[in-house]
């Protein structure tokens, strides 16, 4: 019977996906803050879209492909692994176990089953895009040992709970049985060099998306509109909406402010170790930013209870600071960009 | 969709590598249609560089009772790495069988207007110009990739790597073909705006350097893989015969010849002679390699030809390194 337990040192931090690097990364031989992580991953951003399939329309304050970009910054190949068969899944899982490697995996966080309870996840808001790390097998009881970003302990999670919350194809971003595989460098590359890299991407995929329902444009879009979600649709959406959002901006692993705290935390330490006295600064604002962010977050919760009141009250206020959270920060990228357009 | 594989067939040019011939003509028709790169002239070669560049991984198959495989650069994902340097959006799909696969690419076509990329099991395709088709089926990677451009009830057109023209093939032995491999098909999505050409190249250049020097934990790849090939002795045949597959895939010469024209963009580019000179080193790394090929496929294996390999190889690199140390604060803006 199999019985794996990896020696794994797990810190607690603020987001799954930040949490999860910091001490994979750890694992591999170096040694990040989580807000380090965040930054290298140009993990600022925004998102603001509604697909053809989703009832809600979807708003957060971080970039995609998070865990990626940090690994290709620092020189660690991360390659995403499927499998439709859970039983065919879960044997890869433990094969990786078996040669003392962690595993990344993809999880549905309203399904999990000792998360959901926690964060209370409403059932529409249902998606994929957690990230929890197995690092252990109990084949006589089938359950994994599982560090998740809130716990300072392993969580034990019995197979059949996790193939609830791995193999779903249903919501945004659906976890379908996505796990990680990690080559890892004989040396990592330099972090003055990999923190360059890191925000000069960050700045130009946040005012260079993709399209309008990401970065700069969705952000815009989003500050506009959110007073106005009166005018856009009725009362019970707009509630479902606001408490949605709320939770996204504010509560669920965005270390509040919808990642702002974080980015100005990384702004700082990057400004440090690179011994640029602007990005401190830009940090500093990014903190002042982050409060604005909180305050917009408590309105947007106070018009999830009354559809009538908070950011939805018409009150001039709301869209003077939507206006001075988009003004703010724009200028704080346009600095960004100006500085790191020198760098390499 | 017909409009797609009009825009496609302009710009697909048969190249070398089943994969990296593709993702080029993904990058050429974006270019065609959205002035995208506008003043680059993108090939093969160019993406290569642009990917991963030169290098050398040495891979152990010896667990599939295989033999090891030489392949000629640092990339494990190219489609990631391009990513990284020109700020695409890999999209991975991870459709449950070929039906539902058909149906999202279907409505991925309809809706985008951009061809996918899928991988496809070649051997499905009677009458494909493939030489080694025979090893291909050896490879630890899914086997081979075409581009969809177009779905109907009972077509697919698509373009391989080894055919300038499209190709229209029955649905049913598209299901077939791609069936165990519709969980990795992908779309590109490019950014608005295009990345600065200087970052795009110095990103590419430096994480390539930095590949080649590092290696990876595990592998034998860098420089060490390189020397692990050449002190093999004896290289079994079908280690040789991998390796003039993947030597045939980056141009027959493990993608040398690719990079010392890359090398001589980035001179332009950055106004370095330097870069320059370490772009006649790789050219004649290229002759090198080839001719060194073409001894090994007549069952030769030129040792002194391999020392001189090993020797210019280790020089390229010192000269690739050097540049990434000294060029550390290149301006790019």
């Amino acid at each position: 019977m199999k019985s794996i337990s990896l020696n794994y040192h797990h810190q607690r931090g603020t987001h799954c996906i930040t949490t999860a690097m910091m001490n994979l990364l750890n694992h591999f031989g170096i040694e990040l803050s989580e807000e380090i992580c965040f930054g290298l991953g140009g993990g600022l951003g925004f998102t603001y879209a509604r697909g053809r399939d989703m009832d809600q329309f979807m708003v957060f304050g971080r970039s995609d492909d998070l865990e990626l970009n940090i690994c290709e910054i620092l020189g660690v190949h991360a390659i995403l692994k499927q499998e439709h068969n859970s039983e065919k899944a879960l044997q890869s899982i433990i094969s990786l176990l078996e040669r003392g490697e962690p595993v990344l995996v993809d999880l549905d966080t309203s399904r999990l089953s000792y998360l959901s309870r926690t964060l209370d996840w409403p059932e529409y808001a249902t998606h994929g895009g957690h990230k929890a790390v197995i690092t252990g097998y109990e084949e006589v009881t089938r359950t994994l040992e599982v560090y998740d970003y809130i716990w300072g302990t392993p969580r034990s999670l019995p197979v059949e709970d996790l193939f609830k919350a791995w193999k779903t194809y249903s919501g945004i971003s659906p976890a379908s049985n996505l796990w990680y595989e990690f080559t890892v460098p004989n040396t990592f590359v330099d972090l003055d060099q990999a923190l360059r890299k890191g925000i000069y991407l960050n700045v130009y995929r946040m005012l260079t998306p993709w399209n309008k329902f990401h970065g700069i444009d969705a952000m815009r879009s989003f500050l506009r509109e959110v007073p106005n979600w009166p005018y856009l649709m009725n009362e019970e959406k707009r509630k479902k909406l606001a408490f949605s959002s709320y939770i996204a901006l504010e509560i669920g692993g965005t270390g509040k402010s919808a990642f702002r705290r974080m980015f100005s935390r990384f702004l700082k330490q990057a400004g440090h170790i690179l011994d640029e006295p602007q990005l401190i600064n830009v940090g500093e604002q990014y903190r002042e930013i982050s409060l604005l962010w909180t305050e917009l977050a408590e309105r947007i919760r106070v018009g999830s209870i009354d559809p009538n009141e908070g950011i939805f009250s018409g009150s001039q206020d709301n869209e003077q600071l939507t206006d001075e959270i988009y003004k703010r920060e724009y200028e704080q990228f346009q600095k960004l960009h100006n500085l790191s357009s020198n760098w390499l | 969709m017909v409009a797609i594989t009009e825009r496609v067939a302009k710009v697909h040019q048969v190249g070398s590598h089943p994969k990296l011939a593709l993702v080029t003509t993904m990058y050429r028709e974006h270019q065609l249609t959205n002035g995208w790169m506008k003043d680059l002239s993108i090939n093969e070669g160019f993406i290569y560089g642009l990917s991963s560049g030169v290098g050398s991984l040495y891979l152990d198959r010896t667990e599939s009772n295989q033999s090891h495989l030489l392949i000629g650069w640092n990339s494990l994902d190219p489609l990631l790495d391009l990513s990284m340097s020109t700020g695409t959006w890999v999209n991975r799909r991870f459709s449950a069988d070929s039906n539902q696969a058909v149906e999202e690419m279907r409505q991925y076509l309809t809706q985008w207007q951009k061809p996918v990329l899928a991988p496809i099991n070649c051997r499905i395709l009677n009458g494909l110009r493939d030489p080694y088709e025979q090893y291909r089926h050896r490879l630890p990677f899914p086997i081979s990739y075409c581009l969809v451009s177009e779905i109907t009830d009972d077509k697919v057109s698509i373009f391989l790597s080894n055919q300038n023209d499209v190709m229209k093939i029955p649905l049913t032995t598209f299901k077939t073909a791609i069936e165990g491999l519709t969980n990795q098909w992908v779309d590109l999505i490019f950014p608005k705006k295009e990345l600065n050409h200087r970052w795009s190249m110095w990103q590419s250049f430096a994480r390539n350097v930095h590949h080649f020097n590092s290696g990876w934990r595990g592998l034998s790849s860098g420089l060490v893989g390189l020397y692990d090939f050449l002190e093999n002795e004896p290289l079994n045949h079908r280690a040789l015969e991998d390796t003039f597959l993947y030597a045939s895939y980056l141009s027959g010469d493990l993608g040398r010849g690719w990079y010392a024209e890359y090398l001589r963009s980035m001179g332009e580019e950055f106004n370095d002679t330097r870069f320059f000179e370490t772009s006649i080193i790789y050219e004649e790394l290229s002759e090198a390699w080839t001719m060194a090929i073409y001894e090994m496929e007549n069952a030769n294996i030129h040792q002194g030809l391999l020392k001189g390999i090993s020797s210019l190889e280790e020089k390229a690199l010192n000269n690739l390194s050097d540049l990434a140390n000294r060029n550390k604060k290149v301006r790019v803006g």
